[in-house]
């Protein structure tokens, strides 16, 4: 992650899984997507990315494979696990419970000044 | 399903590490010049492209090694290099590597040796029939208060015990004493 987005930690995990789950993809792409979809907020580093999506496979919640990209060169294409699944649907849970926390936090500190 | 996946990736990570590590580098070369692709895209040049992709990346080879301790290929790595390095040290001063293995060597003999006579003595059943039925009987008695351990047995006690105590099977006695071998045959 970069600059002032700076994320908490586990959230790039969160971010991996979620785009991957949607089709698989080459880490390039991952990193593309969450840049795109996030509208440049977010914008994932190689730097974190590799390792992030490296780890998550030795956790066995996605897996590799190589196969040809759109130009028919090799890519290495990361798909989610069954197992990758439910950690997607528990990690996201945890996010939305996390922020809203802290949005009502947050919240009550604008209604208090105003 | 998923104990199974880590498994194998990492069957495969130990059994193939020149592959993996080929993939390695092939995959972070695929991700430069995709990113290069698309910095010409948008207008750089080739040269700036790439300057500025592998700028981006840092460190090359830090982030190989951060990839690598994410599969968890260090542990195995380190574990090689620490029985190296250690048999290095060993060979380089042979008379510290002589006094380890004596002192090791002296160390388990004697462990060995007190226990081969302590589970003899303690720990095996004796070596009598029904062994596990023998019991000792000890002759104590109280004289005006005084009391007596381990006394001595007289003869006529010892018929007594023998004639009266139907409790046991069978009755006997047994004496300790020390004796000094001076030589061969009856005395």
């Amino acid at each position: 992650m970069s600059g002032d987005t700076d994320l908490l930690s586990g959230t790039l995990d969160l971010l991996i899984l979620q785009t991957i789950a949607l089709e698989p993809m080459h880490g390039w792409a991952v990193a593309q997507r969450i840049q795109v979809i996030s509208r440049d907020l977010l914008k994932v580093q190689q730097g974190s990315l590799y390792p992030a999506l490296h780890r998550l496979e030795n956790q066995g919640w996605i897996q590799s494979e190589w196969g040809a990209s759109d130009n028919k060169r090799r890519a290495k294409y990361y798909s989610l696990t069954r197992a990758g699944k439910k950690q997607l649907a528990k990690e996201t849970l945890k996010w939305q419970r996390l922020s809203s926390g802290v949005n009502l936090v947050l919240g009550q500190r604008v209604l208090a000044r105003s | 399903m998923r104990m199974w996946n880590v498994f194998k990736t990492r069957i495969r990570s130990l059994l193939l590490r020149k592959r993996a590590e080929m993939e390695l580098d092939e995959e972070l070369r695929v991700h430069i010049e995709r990113e290069i692709e698309r910095k010409v895209k948008s207008g750089s040049s080739t040269e700036d492209a790439r300057c500025e992709a592998e700028r981006e990346f840092g460190g090359l080879e830090r982030l190989k090694e951060e990839c690598r301790d994410a599969r968890g290929w260090q542990l195995l790595d380190a574990l090689m290099q620490d029985a190296r390095y250690g048999l290095r040290v060993l060979l380089r001063a042979p008379a510290f590597l002589f006094a380890v293995v004596l002192m090791l060597g002296i160390g388990i003999g004697a462990n060995t040796a007190i226990f081969s006579v302590l589970n003899a003595v303690l720990i095996r059943p004796l070596p009598y029939p029904a062994s596990d039925a023998l019991v000792g009987v000890f002759n104590r008695f109280v004289i005006q208060g005084q009391v007596f351990e381990d006394a001595a047995l007289s003869p006529g006690m010892y018929a007594a015990c023998k004639d009266s105590a139907s409790a046991f099977e069978s009755f006997g006695v047994w004496t300790s004493g020390a004796a000094t071998m001076t030589g061969m045959g009856d005395p």
